[in-house]
């Protein structure tokens, strides 16, 4: 733990893709640390120290601002929070002259959420040099922290941790739900295949991608089928508005084929577990039931690891030779 | 100098003839011949034409002008200056939704600032709700009518408009794309939309916009030109169309030639455009398409955005680009496109569409010529070039083969390669 990490990676965070599956296997073994340091008394280590950190949240998110804000402290960085609806992008001003106001203040990285894909990667080309942009969740395209936290928390729950050398080699995933408009699914996919997992999209076709051509995956529209042999269930909000784009028929018949209750829970093998990126849509696509009494829901778990993910992330992309403690 | 002044451009090869001097006087070409320079009168301008092709002027059918009240996009002198040093010599001045030609006033007040034919607005406002008055707008000087980029959603309405327009000689030029498949889409549906988590439009929405449009050109007998094909399957339409006596035309944009889908893995805004970049293979297929003769024109489709616009996410910044000063080289050098072919499908195919006559470099013809260097290396300028717009995703790009003169109307607006007063 007295190593000084020198990372090799790239500058931004933006996508999975983007930094492959070397750096995702790194953030991973380095979120072991970070999991340790959140278990001490004194949650804080000072490897950030002097850094700032803006969270530029352009789309409304409490639980993902929150955990980058924790990070970020626990680190001992400063955090400066900028939110779309308090701001003057409501009085007009543009993204990039925002984007350059805070850089202006004194910033090493932004993290960004956004609901139109690829904004991060807009934002990269203004910032200015040295700094970083964390890619905090963009459009359908992609949410990096949300795939590391998710494959961590696996890896977690198989091996204790990340360790030299764990992975998710042989381990069946399905990821069930709204693919197609859903950042969690494609970084999720990427993250799970990088680790070595075989990973499975169930959903009606209408809800997933119009090409998969290049995607590590095979696909079902049949859940109660695959049900049986898969040893993760990572469950995907869906949204009532996909009735009125007319994607679904009715929501009852999006549950009737894709909803976990529990008949299906029963249907799953021993020792499979559930995941979820909250917020849960408790009645569609998991049952309050199945959500409090299975006993391998690992949400509690993702939640917790989300901030270690993060302050590796963030130790990854800032810490470039600083000891850790 | 004043327009008696006469021009030599001395040492080309001429399109069409070979080896030869042009002479230029009282706006039209006085003399095509070997050394024509030596026994110019005292007092004419010699331009030297070494080692590159004599055209006749360049052609756009889809140009944004910008239009009043647009000024922050583009000027009138702007776009003259533009397509002075793009070889264009003229231009379909297209009415669009921020500025629509829809009125015999505006038909008036954009005759004062816009060289060259206009095509005005179908719908009021293009808003595709009640037609422009086409009669009073064809009594003042318009002949083309267009859609302004948008689509007209309902087939009624497009039906009346084009039986109304073709009843007063008008003709058409359109957008064919549907717009209630992949409504929303602001990229080609496939495998780089997925990838991106953009959302996409379908090629088949262009294939079913042209046959929508195809039928309704035979039910009413409208003369149509359909503007930026991009769909290969969409262009084989239109050619089995026209096989069979419909009067229809078509172009296809530069971008569409250039680019592919897969460029939008930046989420570069200028790489959004309306119909969206397809597949390489279908750009492949486009280009053949073209070699192929089986459309009229390639065109600019020049699209001024503010830098602001184009500063937006991708999926909410305006479509479009800038291309009246790189749409030559482009063709050439981006696309593989013979010269010869090029100035054909920029100009002598455009003016066919416009249904002027033939353009031979011959004794008496219009003194609209381009002299375009096929060795010329050079880079597009980070501000875009004269537009008072930057938006193109060909910015800092080297490209081969470059317009050296041009003489629109018998005067100089480019020469060797600066823009004169006789563009503004």
């Amino acid at each position: 733990m007295t190593a000084a990490f020198e990372p090799q990676g790239p500058r931004h965070l933006l996508s999975l893709e983007d930094i492959g599956p070397d750096a995702i296997t790194e953030i991973l073994r380095l979120t072991d640390r970070f999991v340790e340091v959140n278990e001490r008394s004194i949650p804080r280590v000072p490897a950030l120290r002097g850094k700032t950190i803006a969270t530029c949240f352009f789309e409304d998110s409490t639980r993902t601002r929150m955990s980058f804000e924790t990070a970020a402290k626990r680190l001992s960085a400063e955090v400066l929070n900028f939110s779309a609806g308090s701001s003057s992008l409501s009085k007009g001003e543009s993204l990039r002259d925002t984007i350059e106001t805070i850089g202006a203040m004194g910033v090493d990285a932004f993290v960004v959420r956004h609901r139109s894909s690829g904004v991060p990667e807009q934002i990269s080309r203004w910032v200015g040099e040295g700094v970083s942009v964390l890619n905090g969740g963009d459009g359908w395209h992609s949410h990096p922290t949300q795939g590391l936290l998710d494959a961590y928390t696996l890896v977690e729950h198989l091996h204790g941790g990340a360790g030299t050398g764990h992975r998710l080699d042989g381990v069946r995933i399905g990821i069930v739900g709204d693919v197609r408009h859903s950042r969690v699914a494609r970084s999720d996919v990427t993250a799970f295949a990088a680790m070595g997992a075989q990973v499975t999209l169930i959903a009606p076709s209408t809800l997933l991608p119009a090409s998969l051509e290049g995607w590590p995956v095979e696909v079902t529209h049949d859940f109660d089928a695959i049900l049986p042999d898969l040893d993760v269930i990572a469950l995907l909000r869906v949204q009532r508005e996909r009735l009125a784009d007319g994607l679904l028929p009715t929501m009852q018949d999006y549950v009737e084929g894709y909803g976990l209750d529990a008949r299906r829970a029963d249907l799953m093998g021993q020792g499979t577990v559930i995941i979820h990126p909250g917020p849960v849509v408790r009645g569609i696509e998991v049952t309050s039931e199945v959500l409090e009494t299975h006993p391998r829901v690992l949400v509690q778990r993702q939640v917790a690891n989300g901030v270690a993910v993060r302050m590796a992330v963030l130790f990854w992309l800032l810490g470039s030779g600083v000891d850790i403690t | 100098m004043s327009d008696s002044t006469q021009i030599v451009l001395s040492g080309g090869t001429v399109h069409g003839v070979g080896p030869a001097d042009v002479v230029i006087g009282d706006g039209v070409v006085a003399a095509v011949g070997p050394d024509l320079a030596a026994g110019a009168r005292d007092g004419a301008v010699v331009l030297d034409a070494t080692g590159c092709l004599v055209a006749p002027g360049l052609i756009d059918l889809l140009t944004d002008t910008g239009g009043p009240g647009q000024q922050e996009r583009e000027t009138p002198t702007a776009i003259r200056r533009a397509a002075a040093a793009g070889g264009y010599t003229s231009m379909l001045v297209t009415s669009t939704a921020a500025a629509p030609i829809d009125s015999p006033a505006a038909v008036a007040e954009r005759r004062e600032v816009d060289a060259g034919p206009l095509a005005g607005a179908l719908t009021v406002g293009h808003r595709n709700l009640e037609l422009a008055p086409m009669r009073m707008m064809v009594e003042a000087g318009i002949s083309w009518f267009t859609d302004g980029g948008v689509v007209v959603p309902s087939a009624d309405l497009l039906r009346h408009a084009l039986e109304y327009g073709t009843a007063l000689g008008a003709r058409f030029a359109l957008r064919a794309d549907l717009v209630d498949l992949g409504a929303g889409g602001v990229m080609h549906e496939g495998v780089w939309s997925s990838r991106l988590g953009l959302p996409g439009r379908p090629e088949a929405a262009e294939v079913l916009g042209v046959q929508r449009l195809l039928a309704l050109v035979e039910l009413t007998g409208a003369r149509v030109h359909v503007h930026t094909l991009s769909s290969p399957a969409a262009v084989q339409l239109v050619a089995q169309a026209r096989r069979t006596g419909l009067a229809v035309t078509a172009d296809v944009g530069i971008n569409h030639l250039l680019f592919s889908d897969e460029d939008c893995a930046g989420y570069d805004p200028c790489h959004r455009f309306e119909p969206p970049l397809r597949p390489a293979a279908d750009r492949e297929a486009l280009r053949q398409a073209v070699l192929d003769g089986l459309v009229d024109a390639v065109v600019a489709d020049h699209v001024p955005c503010t830098p602001q616009d184009k500063e937006l996410p991708f999926d909410q910044a305006p479509p479009g680009c800038i291309g009246l000063e790189t749409t030559l080289a482009a063709l050439v050098d981006g696309c593989g496109m013979p010269l010869e072919r090029a100035v054909d499908l920029l100009g002598n195919g455009p003016a066919r569409v416009l249904g002027q006559q033939a353009r031979a470099i011959t004794v008496g013809a219009p003194a609209d010529l381009v002299v375009i260097d096929p060795t010329a290396q050079w880079e597009v300028p980070h501000d875009g070039g004269h537009s008072c717009s930057s938006n193109t995703a060909l910015v800092g790009r080297s490209l081969r083969s470059r317009v050296r003169h041009t003489v629109n109307g018998g005067r100089i607006t480019l020469d060797d390669t600066t823009v004169t007063e006789g563009a503004r």
